[in-house]
């Protein structure tokens, strides 16, 4: 066994430390996956993950999970989701990932659908409908300044990425095309001009 | 493309948007609204309008707005199926880039890929929030809240979201009581 050895070697030289990058068992997984799910209100559950697998237990190092969000970020889907595949994956192979995704999603389905069932009882009550219409609105706040924020980032780029966020609002908002030709078309527009700018770079 | 089946409608409206949510799943709920509420009528949009300020109270992803449209259009198998249908096709993706990913240690295209989609995700992002705002009857002032968070969230980046959203809840109670 790997940990007997590592403290038999230990007793014996006294300078390494413990492994660096130990495992956690699929037991752990899930429960931290399924802490995480369960306790991140008001979002941030990526900032939950790297506390708990890179400052707590030393799952991951800060450049792996750096990897990770950005391969979990470009992929489509929940990207919380694919965070938590990934990482999963990465320490216990493919049933980590599996149990990962399982532990992170489902507890907060379960509560979400309970606190609807309570709300939505409760909806004839003119101020909870108020109250979640305001929730909702600044909701989109959020959902909105993430993009600006998006735009600014990508601006370094130059024009291309602003033109390509604008024909999105101008194709689904002004011209109420469907959406998935739309991004795919302008997807390919997006991988032809990074590519370009690649390239010139490189010269 | 309205089938008989309640639970093949829910796939067949939740199942692409897994794959085509780049940026995540905030970045197609304008066309969960445009589905849900315009052309299948399975919630009003008070309804779309509550379970979304749900979904985002709640802990966990946001894209969880799948499983309450579910739940609301056939109980607990229709939460179960909309969620699948969402997270499910998107999962075995990342399940195969992942292993591919962890396999290759050479990884220029990355940052490329990622140059590519993130305006689109941006662009998305924006106008969910711009289609949703503009279906509400509740005048300007759903607007306005929503301005202001924005520039609340683009000036501090570290505020607990959870914080801003109630108070959101709390203004909108507070102005119809009194206007």
């Amino acid at each position: 066994m790997p940990i007997l050895a590592a403290m038999s070697d230990s007793s014996l030289i006294p300078t390494p430390p413990a492994s660096p990058t130990p495992t956690p068992t699929l037991g752990l997984l899930f429960i931290l996956f399924a802490k995480i799910g369960a306790t991140s209100f008001g979002g941030g559950i990526s900032g939950w993950m790297y506390r708990d697998f890179v400052d707590r237990y030393h799952f991951l190092t800060e450049d792996e999970f750096m990897s990770a969000l950005t391969i979990s970020q470009i992929l489509p889907g929940p990207n919380v989701a694919n965070l938590a595949l990934h990482i999963g994956h990465k320490l216990r192979g493919g049933i980590g990932g599996l149990v990962s995704v399982m532990a992170l999603v489902t507890p907060p389905m379960i509560l979400a659908v309970l606190l609807s069932i309570v709300l939505l009882d409760l909806g004839s009550i003119k101020w909870i409908h108020d109250f979640l219409e305001g929730l909702a609105a600044s909701a989109l706040g959020l959902t909105a300044s993430i993009g600006l924020r998006g735009i600014k980032r990508s601006y370094r780029l130059g024009l291309w990425p602003l033109t390509l966020s604008v024909s999105v609002f101008i194709g689904l908002f002004l011209l109420e095309l469907p959406l998935v030709p739309v991004i795919l078309v302008l997807a390919l527009v997006g991988l032809v001009c990074a590519h370009f700018q690649q390239t010139r770079m490189k010269r | 493309m309205k089938t008989s089946n309640i639970y093949l409608d829910l796939i067949a409206v939740f199942a692409p948007l897994s794959l085509i949510s780049v940026g995540g799943g905030q970045s197609v709920v304008g066309d969960m609204h445009l589905q849900a509420v315009d052309i299948y009528h399975w919630l009003t949009h008070a309804q779309f309008i509550d379970l979304f300020a749900i979904s985002r109270a709640a802990p966990g992803p946001g894209a969880l707005l799948a499983t309450l449209i579910g739940w609301q259009v056939s109980g607990w198998q229709g939460a179960l199926v909309a969620s699948l249908a969402l997270f499910g096709p998107s999962t075995v993706l990342a399940y195969f880039v992942t292993r591919a990913w962890h396999k290759s240690h050479d990884k220029p295209w990355t940052t490329l890929v990622q140059n590519a989609l993130a305006p689109l995700a941006s662009g998305l992002l924006l106008t969910s929030a711009i289609i949703i705002l503009r279906s509400t009857s509740g005048g300007v002032t759903p607007w306005l809240l929503a301005a202001v968070s924005a520039g609340i969230f683009w000036r501090f980046k570290k505020l607990n979201p959870l914080i801003v959203l109630c108070a959101g809840g709390f203004v909108l109670v507070a102005a119809r009581l009194w206007f």
